[in-house]
């Protein structure tokens, strides 16, 4: 069969300008801070940021504000939270790392609308360059009461924002797992695995039998 | 006559010409290897070896084990954060260096298991162009953001998965007829079913899987065509910044899937062909194709689900197939190199024995070590990651360990892979091959501890300036290693340049 190679490359072309009008792109900028990640050090009265935005250039790309602003959580949220008896956390090791209560992000989040509260800006820090290239941290001396609902924004120069929050006094809780959340799956695809083996093994001793009689 | 017995032929023509001294095999030896091999991938594997090569001539440029030794910053300014992110950037980059590098091990599973003759034309077609055009526009794209070689870049990954579904379409086993169960390997067979198929059907089928992953993620992120979600911030992210959020939703959980997953099962395709170069067979080897395609399938939905304890379990598992492929594999190079004297040598004359092919015995010494410091390293940070790696205090250490992690899995591969294409390019012994093997070897070795050694350091070790020891460590090893990469890829070359002469007055 003799190819027509002009017919080939138009098609080509065609093709690449087909996808090139009609498949779209909105956005690839990537620009906005990815994470924020914070604690609150009541001792010192400090609160700690790490914020993640990856840059090539910290000049011309960079964080350039840092809000914060406190929220009051609804009494009645806070007395479901100090009156359950089983979000009480126990074991040295545990209440370091979360305090004394089993807070989850979703818990707060399910019942309250954080665009909706009232917030009171209590600092807001401009910047106008990034000292790190990934991730930036900041030490902010505040005081934070317990209990407050902490709302920390990160801007980029160019686009974009991320936001974080912490209850003071109360870490958000991060439920443990256990090996045996493997244990079920495992057997699934194992069984998953074998059942063609034994279809198979099942086929064929069908068949030597059927040959011997 | 074929055209695939013309090659045989020509093959078999073109090692009787070498002269006996320069081959370590024996000439009966090698008609027997030769005939039993029908399609020559070697120019498809030097192209994609080239590619691949000018791609990270680019990357060293601002690698910073490289960068390091100018002075820290990358040779060209053509990083702008106004034409495209930081983070958009780097997933064009991995996507253009991986797309190529999974083809090429695709290419190294054609060339030791068996599949069906006629789909290969096919498969060399879409996997090879669509490697090259996702790989070169991927990377025009991410530094010009002209968008035609973006959909060029899309399409070139069409292909690729295209030619993935052609894979498993030629490698389905079907029981006492495909693959021919007289030339199986002894214990892959089980009631005439080829098991080496079936893990490999399996892998294939796991890989598109999370391929479709990664691309209903993306679509989501960039045209929200997928979920609807209208996310807040739509725009391209990497798997270790939003490894941390709590309540992931569908495109961050999706790609934090498909980057884990890709690697590891890019790596077990790797340990299959691990297999055949071992040579391992009888019962244990039946054992290890039983357990296999569990441990695919453990892992892949582990990942799938984002469910690290199952992940464990099918690593685990992969790690035991890994260990006895690398024993029998050393075993294997004593045996080759004592020959008749190897029932009567001592143990430690055994052991020594195992130096006896470089090559081989780095492949398999990286395949023993790889499970150290990735899979149980990985775990050790993963059991500790809700009481020490997710406080607050160590927030960049574990973002270190996420990224560093993939990154030592990744130069690993990339690394018993080129083991690989040296040993199956250059089967004499030679100054340069030994060399280029310790090179790989040490480099890899020392490269790899030193980097765990800075990922899993304690974030209070403060270091006043420039950079952690444990780091400029690492960056030693990786130019050891890079030695090494440069002569292997110069002797495969080298070798290969020397066989189309031979090949070229054969047929003269």
């Amino acid at each position: 069969m003799k190819i027509n190679k002009k017919k080939i490359w138009v098609s080509l072309m065609f093709f690449i300008m087909i996808i090139s009008f009609t498949t779209g792109v909105k956005n690839i900028s990537a620009h906005d801070p990815r994470y924020i990640d914070l604690k609150y050090y009541e001792d010192d009265q400090v609160l700690s940021v790490y914020i993640v935005h990856g840059i090539s250039n910290s000049s011309r790309h960079y964080i350039n504000k840092v809000k914060i602003e406190f929220c009051q959580l609804p009494d009645s949220l806070i007395e479901e939270f100090t009156s359950d008896p089983s979000r009480e956390i126990v074991g040295e090791g545990e209440i370091e790392r979360f305090g004394t209560i089993k807070i989850k992000e979703e818990d707060v989040f399910d019942v309250i609308d954080l665009n909706e509260m009232n917030k009171t800006l209590k600092l807001e820090v401009n910047y106008t360059s990034q000292a790190e290239d990934l991730i930036i941290h900041y030490n902010y001396t505040i005081e934070c009461p317990e209990w407050t609902l902490v709302v920390v924004t990160a801007y980029c120069n160019m686009n974009g924002s991320f936001t974080q929050t912490l209850i003071s006094g109360h870490p958000w809780y991060d439920p443990e797992h256990h090996i045996i959340e493997a244990v079920v799956p495992t057997l699934v695809c194992s069984v998953i695995v074998m059942i063609p083996l034994v279809i198979r093994r099942t086929i064929a001793r069908k068949r030597q039998k059927g040959v011997k009689h | 006559m074929t055209v695939n017995d013309t090659n045989i032929v020509k093959e078999i023509t073109e090692e009787k010409s070498v002269s006996p001294n320069e081959s370590i095999e024996s000439p009966m030896e090698t008609q027997v290897l030769k005939e039993e091999k029908r399609y020559n991938f070697d120019k498809i594997h030097i192209s994609l070896i080239i590619l691949l090569s000018c791609q990270v001539l680019f990357l060293l440029t601002f690698s910073e084990p490289l960068s390091f030794i100018w002075g820290g910053d990358p040779l060209f300014n053509i990083y702008d954060d106004a034409i495209m992110g930081r983070s958009a950037r780097l997933v064009l980059i991995y996507h253009s260096i991986a797309t190529p590098f999974v083809a090429e091990t695709t290419f190294w599973c054609l060339e030791y298991f068996e599949v069906r003759e006629k789909y290969i034309p096919s498969m060399k077609v879409t996997i090879v162009s669509g490697s090259f055009v996702s790989g070169i526009c991927g990377l025009i794209f991410a530094y010009t953001r002209i968008r035609v070689f973006h959909e060029l870049f899309i399409f070139g990954l069409f292909l690729v998965f295209f030619g993935g579904v052609l894979f498993i379409v030629a490698s389905w086993p079907v029981p006492n007829k495909f693959p021919d169960p007289e030339k199986a390997t002894e214990g892959a067979l089980f009631y005439g079913l080829d098991l080496e198929n079936y893990s490999m059907v399996l892998l294939a089928f796991c890989v598109l899987v999370s391929v479709a992953y990664g691309a209903l993620a993306g679509m989501e992120v960039f045209t929200n065509s997928i979920w609807g979600l209208e996310r807040l911030n739509q725009d391209a992210f990497l798997a270790e910044e939003v490894v941390k959020i709590i309540h992931h939703d569908y495109p961050e959980e999706f790609i934090v899937s498909h980057l884990h997953i890709q690697l590891s099962l890019t790596a077990a395709m790797i340990t299959m062909i691990g297999y055949k170069i071992s040579k391992i067979k009888g019962k244990v080897y039946q054992i290890m194709l039983f357990l296999c395609p569990i441990g695919i399938l453990c892992i892949s939905y582990g990942a799938w689900v984002l469910n690290h304890y199952l992940i464990w379990v099918g690593a685990g598992i992969l790690i035991l197939c890994t260990i006895a492929l690398s024993v029998n594999g050393l075993i294997e190079i004593s045996k080759d190199y004592l020959g008749e004297k190897y029932e009567s040598a001592s143990f430690g004359t055994k052991l020594k024995g195992m130096l006896g092919d470089p090559v081989l015995f780095n492949l398999y010494w990286i395949y023993l070590y790889a499970q150290i410091v990735v899979t149980i390293c990985g775990i050790i940070v993963g059991l500790q990651t809700r009481e020490i790696y997710r406080l607050h205090e160590w927030f960049d250490v574990e973002y270190d360990f996420n990224v560093g992690h993939w990154h030592v899995l990744a130069v690993l591969l990339a690394e018993l892979l080129i083991l690989i294409i040296i040993n199956h390019f250059h089967r004499e012994k030679s100054k340069l091959k030994t060399i280029s093997a310790w090179l790989l070897g040490i480099g890899g070795t020392w490269a790899f501890t030193a980097a765990n050694a800075y990922m899993m350091r304690s974030p209070f070790d403060v270091v006043e300036d420039g950079l952690h020891p444990t780091m400029i460590w690492t960056f030693v090893g990786v130019w050891i290693m890079i030695l090494g990469f440069v002569l292997g890829i110069f002797i495969v070359f080298r070798s290969y340049i020397k066989k189309r002469k031979l090949m070229k007055e054969n047929s003269d």
